[in-house]
């Protein structure tokens, strides 16, 4: 059973255009308004709506840098291997979150597939980034107060 | 099996080594971080009376528990129940 979502890696040479159009489109979200990206498909050609232009704003940048990109659905559900590796973690560990009720899954009638929320890995992934971030300032703070660690 | 929540006392958050362990066991789910107000200033008072910390630095570690750690928070009622609680078991 494969999980409905998209990964997007670039070899070196991808990445070179990547970068050129991610500096055409790294564009304030706020000003997209005034910033038109016009996409042409053969003899068709439409602009692009704010979304779209957002989204392949962001996924340019990430590409950029050499970062991979997975585009998502927030209503997906994925299966615990796919959500390990949202999380950079190992599947192992995402099978202890399960157990612990840290993550929510939902078995699937008569089967032994487990599926997760995307939404619920996001949040987890957020939050985890947001005490790593704070961890690392209070510990900063001790070494600008002197403080013996 | 769920996972534990763990409220610390003023003394174990006091060291920076202790207060960062237990942060980043919270931050890799082995155990969950509660704190209160209570907490937070009883531990500003004590690192400020023992001159271990300025007011300002104590301030802003107080303010990155409050923000990293905002959805953890337990109110002071419950804290004070939890800690009767502590004392009893320890009697």
């Amino acid at each position: 059973m494969s999980d409905p979502a998209v990964e997007i890696g670039t070899n070196d040479d991808e990445r070179f255009q990547v970068r050129a159009v991610s500096a055409l489109v790294a564009v304030d979200p706020k000003s997209l308004v005034d910033r038109s990206v016009r996409v042409r498909v053969g003899d068709a050609e439409m602009e692009l709506p704010a979304p779209l232009v957002e989204m392949l704003s962001a996924a340019a940048g990430l590409l950029a840098r050499g970062d991979s990109v997975a585009i998502v659905g927030e209503q997906t559900e994925v299966s615990p291997a796919r959500a390990a590796r949202l999380l950079g973690v190992s599947r192992q560990y995402v099978d202890r979150l399960l157990a612990e009720g840290v993550l929510p899954v939902r078995r699937l009638p008569g089967s032994s597939y487990r599926k997760v929320p995307v939404s619920a890995v996001l949040s987890y992934r957020a939050a985890r980034e947001a005490k790593r971030e704070g961890i690392r300032r209070i510990v900063d703070e001790g070494v600008a107060a002197g403080i013996a660690y | 099996m769920t996972l534990r929540r763990v409220l610390p006392d003023t003394n174990v958050c006091y060291p920076l080594s202790l207060l960062d362990l237990l942060l980043r066991l919270d931050e890799v789910s082995l155990h969950e971080v509660i704190w209160s107000e209570d907490l937070l200033e009883e531990l500003r008072e004590v690192w400020v009376r023992n001159g271990a910390r300025s007011l300002k630095s104590a301030r802003r570690v107080c303010d990155h528990i409050r923000d990293s750690f905002a959805g953890q928070e337990v109110p002071r009622p419950d804290h004070e129940a939890s800690r009767r609680l502590n004392a009893w078991r320890r009697s």
